[in-house]
């Protein structure tokens, strides 16, 4: 008997479709299972979620489900100013954090890049310790973006906090801004 | 309960075609079964790219959706079963599958839409639901008639004997 | 179809373990960052030439110059504002106009005492008598304390051999029982007064006192009672008839004997010295800097005192290698002791040049056994000075004993002394032992001197309770003790020690009596220091630098009756003027919008810092704030509080530098933050602002 006189009978291709309707069903409800505790996750508050800092008043927005936050941060040109609380990070489990560099504008080569000499956020923890630095650097018009910080463990009620270190270049001009949009991964 | 329930029932309903029209395989195009297994493998790859696209995609969207595919699945049933009564003539086949098949995935679904719709609060308009209950209704009314009509059940034994 | 069955199971499996894992999520956080003036900016100073303000007005350098002191040593110590004599010697005045280093100025009290003679002094005598008895003329001591007798003096009509003594006690009508004090005998004299030089004797005021003699000569004498002298009046001479004929040649009686007296008055006298030990030593300034701020007189005193002695328990010390030879035809050995048990031998360098004891009595071998013994008996826990004083060439040996509270005196004395010690040789040199740790004493002992000369008692108090240079005339060796064993005499035989000892801060003697300086203001002196101490000696003379002439002196604390020759040594004598500087104000801190701030200056670096003495940096507008503080050479303070800069038009602080002065010429450098905070939040800049001080 041929293979393929045995593949075509019946309960053999019966078996076959059986077999790969079973992955196919098995494999989603997985992602549906996934996704319904991923929702489930934010439908309820995340677990680590931004909130205001010491600093943050007249400089932070804060979006829906405090999973968003926004900057306005002033430069003066030649100094450095420090926002030492710029935002905080709240966490009511225990998770991994990073921070990781998403985009920037206006990007390299635009000539008001040079009035900027660096923006540096730094994750602190409760104690002052810090746990990872993102430093964005311009030489001429280029910036020099940092990757990820990498993730660090956050315990289940700790408020740790981003500190954010923004300087101007000497005879910069006011009024030129640059939008840096940096990530909070949670894993 | 996520709108990617209703692509969940129609990779099930999918698969479960891809069988029965294995075990009918005399009766329906030899390819058939396997064309609902890719129908079923689309939906999982929906699912994929729906769960990547969580964020991105609005519940809106994403009901729509998923709630096409699955009428795409309930239609394919309801053509099988039209299939087998028009162009197989096979009236008693067709009846069984109306009986055991179509009407319960049908009124299953509507059951999860309505469900559905009464916890995100009306998405669906009630008409839409209402037409869908009273079409299977409707079905199950013709099918018991025909069941239990003695001369129809004559002339289909007659034509079969032919 | 099976291809397709194993591609699709493969696909399937790959998808589930994706899908079951890592469930995460991402927030977003986007920072917009924009350029803006600042509102508060810095601005130059009104201190010309000190500020540089550098772009977009956020940060700055100062640069200001700091006064250095004035070091303005002594000029001379030639002096004499008061019109009176200067007492005192200077070692080295020199040493004063520079240092401090080892080389100091030794300030040394003089004897002012006036001596005087005491008995008959008269050279108008005509008659001479020759007799062949003991005589004695008496009276009473002059009121004056600290009275040495030196010499006696006898006026003869011819030549012969004479024996003299003098003597305390008894009483003016009788003689008898009266002690020997000081005598000389078998000395040749010619006609006229011959002058006795006797061991010194510290004569007490007001204290019947008489003179004794024989002689082979004649003697000049009166018979007028008005020619009594110092000698009393009421009574002549004292005869002592027995024995009749007194030998000239050997010592006088230690008492006097019975006898009578006969009116008649003989030209016999005593010298006596009087130790006063004083010291007033002028020194001045001309072209001193009188207009600075700050004037300090600054005196430099070195180190002085006593600090250890030697505490053999069982062992002693070798004098250099053992083999200095201290056997001299003249000499002076002395030294302290303490026994903790009398006994055994204090020190020795041969079999015929070594001290021991016979009970709890001090015993000289020198030349011979038993040369001398002292009259002393000695005990414990007691410190005592011992001089051993030896003359080959006058067959004299004397021991003078003294003690904590008493001076040496003539202890026991050999004038008939004929071995020699300067023929016996070493065995080997010990102190606390002797000749090879032989009788090792257990006790302590403390500034072993040894000198080639034959020492007068008054030489020997003059400084037995102070310690010395060891650049003295005729100082040999001398060995402190000072928790080492070094000569610091010219023969520089420094010893070492063998057995069991150690170093004791148990002394006999500490410091010199007070020393005190005073300051001339133009008409009388007035005090500045009662007691100098060691190291530096400060003082403020701002009331007194009112011209360019300066006049201070030294003087000792005690200045009457002084029987005591102190020193001091003075290292460096100088004034030190200057005048702080302030700066006020070198920045200007604006703030020129309506918002408030809160400013602080921290330092964040310096660079040679040491030279600045004092330096303030403050923060002020009405009221100020002291921000950073340098004190002697480092940073006292090195963050301000924070001092409030409210909004409004060009609302200004301002930073300045008071207080300023450096010890040295040179450049420092202060690298200082000025933050400038949103208040009640961590929000701030920080400003660089460098501080260069030249």
């Amino acid at each position: 008997m041929k293979l393929r006189d045995v593949s075509s009978k019946k309960p053999v291709k019966f078996l076959a479709l059986l077999l790969t309707a079973m992955f196919i069903a098995t494999a989603s409800a997985a992602v549906y299972y996934a996704m319904l505790m991923q929702s489930k996750a934010t439908v309820a508050t995340a677990p680590v979620y931004f909130s205001t800092g010491n600093d943050s008043s007249g400089i932070l927005t804060l979006g829906t489900n405090d999973t968003y936050a926004s900057l306005s941060l002033s430069a003066y040109p030649n100094v450095t100013l420090y926002y030492d609380q710029a935002v905080n990070l709240t966490a009511t489990a225990a998770k991994q954090i990073q921070l990781r560099h998403v985009s920037i504008s206006p990007g390299d080569g635009d000539p008001s890049v040079s009035n900027f000499t660096s923006v540096v956020f730094t994750l602190m923890n409760a104690t002052g310790s810090v746990k990872g630095t993102l430093t964005y650097t311009t030489s001429g018009n280029q910036w020099t973006e940092p990757t990820t910080t990498g993730y660090v463990a956050i315990g289940a009620t700790e408020e740790w906090t981003i500190k954010v270190e923004i300087k101007a270049a000497a005879g910069a001009k006011t009024g030129v801004s640059t939008t840096i949009v940096i990530a909070v991964d949670v894993k | 309960m996520l709108p990617e329930f209703f692509a969940l029932l129609g990779i099930d309903v999918f698969l479960t075609l891809s069988l029965l029209s294995c075990l009918l395989d005399d009766r329906v195009p030899k390819a058939l079964p396997y064309i609902y297994q890719i129908a079923a493998l689309v939906g999982y790859g929906h699912l994929l790219i729906s769960k990547e696209f969580f964020v991105i995609f609005g519940e809106y969207m994403r009901f729509w959706y998923c709630f096409i595919y699955l009428l795409v699945a309930l239609s394919n049933v309801v053509a099988v079963n039209v299939y087998f009564a028009v162009a197989r003539g096979q009236w008693s086949l067709a009846k069984v599958w109306s009986g055991a098949v179509t009407f319960p995935t049908v009124v299953i679904s509507m059951f999860f839409v309505s469900n559905y719709a009464f916890v995100q609060e009306a998405t669906l308009p009630l008409l839409t639901l209402q037409v869908g209950l009273v079409v299977s209704a409707l079905i199950m009314g013709v099918s018991i008639c025909l069941l239990l009509s003695p001369e129809a059940m004559r002339n289909v034994f007659r034509r079969e004997r032919r | 179809m099976i291809w397709l069955v194993l591609t699709v199971l493969i696909l399937l499996g790959y998808s589930l373990q994706s899908v079951a894992g890592s469930v995460h999520y991402s927030m977003l956080m986007p920072a917009y960052g924009t350029v803006s003036s600042p509102s508060v900016i810095l601005e130059g100073g009104n201190c010309s030439g000190t500020s540089t303000i550098y772009t977009n007005k956020t940060s700055a350098k100062v640069n200001v110059t700091a006064p250095v002191p004035i070091y303005d040593f002594i000029d001379n110590n030639v002096s004499n504002v008061d019109s009176s004599v200067g007492k005192g010697t200077h070692s080295n005045f020199t040493a004063q106009q520079y240092g401090p280093d080892s080389i100091y100025d030794a300030l040394t009290e003089t004897n002012i005492g006036t001596g005087g003679n005491w008995g008959i002094t008269s050279s108008s005598f005509a008659s001479t008598s020759t007799h062949t008895t003991y005589r004695y003329m008496g009276g009473t001591s002059p009121n004056t304390n600290g009275m040495i007798v030196t010499r006696l003096y006898i006026r003869c009509g011819t030549t012969g051999t004479a024996a003299i003594a003098l003597y305390t006690g008894g009483t003016l009508s009788d003689p008898t029982g009266a002690t020997k004090r000081t005598e000389a005998y078998n000395v040749a004299v010619s006609a006229g007064w011959n002058t006795i030089d006797v061991p010194d004797y510290s004569w007490p005021a007001n204290t019947i006192t008489w003179i004794g003699w024989c002689h082979s000569a004649s003697i000049y004498y009166s018979t007028s009672s008005s020619d009594c002298g110092n000698f009393q009046s009421g009574q002549g001479r004292w005869n002592q008839p027995s024995p009749a004929d007194a030998d000239q040649t050997a010592p006088m009686p230690t008492n006097p004997g019975a006898g009578s007296f006969s009116n008649a008055w003989y030209a016999v006298y005593a010298e006596y010295t009087v130790l006063d030990w004083q010291l007033d030593l002028e020194g001045q300034w001309t072209g001193a800097d009188y207009d600075e701020t700050n004037e300090e007189l600054a005196i430099y005193v070195n180190k002085w005192g006593n600090t250890y002695s030697l505490d053999a328990t069982g062992g002693y010390m070798i004098i250099g290698s053992g083999t200095p030879n201290w056997g001299s035809v003249t000499g002076t050995i002395s030294f302290w002791v303490k026994w903790d048990t009398v006994g055994n031998r204090p020190w020795g360098q041969h079999d015929n040049m070594e001290t021991r004891f016979s009970g709890s009595n001090l015993v000289l071998d020198w030349g011979a056994t038993g040369s001398l013994t002292s009259s002393t008996s000695f005990t414990n826990s007691t410190w005592y000075f011992i001089a051993i004083v030896w003359n080959e060439n006058t067959d004299r040996l004397y021991l003078y004993v003294g003690d904590q509270t008493n001076r040496p005196t003539l202890d026991a004395y050999n004038n008939a002394w004929t071995s020699t010690v300067s023929t016996v040789g070493v065995t080997q040199n010990n102190f606390m032992a002797s000749r090879g740790g032989v009788n090792p004493t257990d006790g302590k002992g403390d500034d072993l001197r040894y000198w080639n000369t034959e020492r007068t008692l008054a030489q020997i108090q003059s400084d037995y309770k102070t310690e010395l240079t060891g650049s003295e005339t005729n100082l040999r060796s001398y060995f402190k003790l000072n928790n080492n064993f070094d000569d610091v005499g010219p023969n520089n035989n420094d010893g070492s020690g063998s057995g069991s000892y150690s170093f004791s801060s148990d002394v006999p003697f500490n410091a010199p009596e007070n020393i005190r300086v005073d300051v001339w203001n133009g008409s009388a002196w007035q005090n500045l220091f009662t007691d100098l101490t060691n190291g530096w000696n400060n003082v403020s003379v701002s009331s007194y630098l009112n011209s360019s002439t300066f006049t201070i002196r030294f003087k000792g604390g005690t200045e009457t009756s002084d029987i005591t020759q102190d020193s001091w040594k003075i290292d460096a004598t100088l004034l030190q003027v200057w005048t702080t500087q302030t700066y006020d104000y070198v920045l200007k801190v604006v703030n020129q919008g309506a918002g408030n701030w809160v400013v602080n200056m921290k330092v964040y670096g310096s660079s040679n810092i040491g030279r600045l003495s004092t330096l303030n940096i403050s923060l002020h507008d009405g009221t100020s704030s002291n921000q950073i503080a340098v004190s002697g050479g480092s940073i006292v303070k090195s963050e301000g509080e924070s001092y409030n800069l409210p909004g409004g038009v060009n609302s200004t602080i301002y930073i300045s530098m008071s207080n300023l002065l450096a010890t040295t010429a040179g450049t420092s450098y202060l690298y200082v933050y000025l933050k400038i905070r949103v208040p009640n939040t961590s929000t701030y800049s920080l400003y660089v602002i460098t501080f260069e001080i030249t």
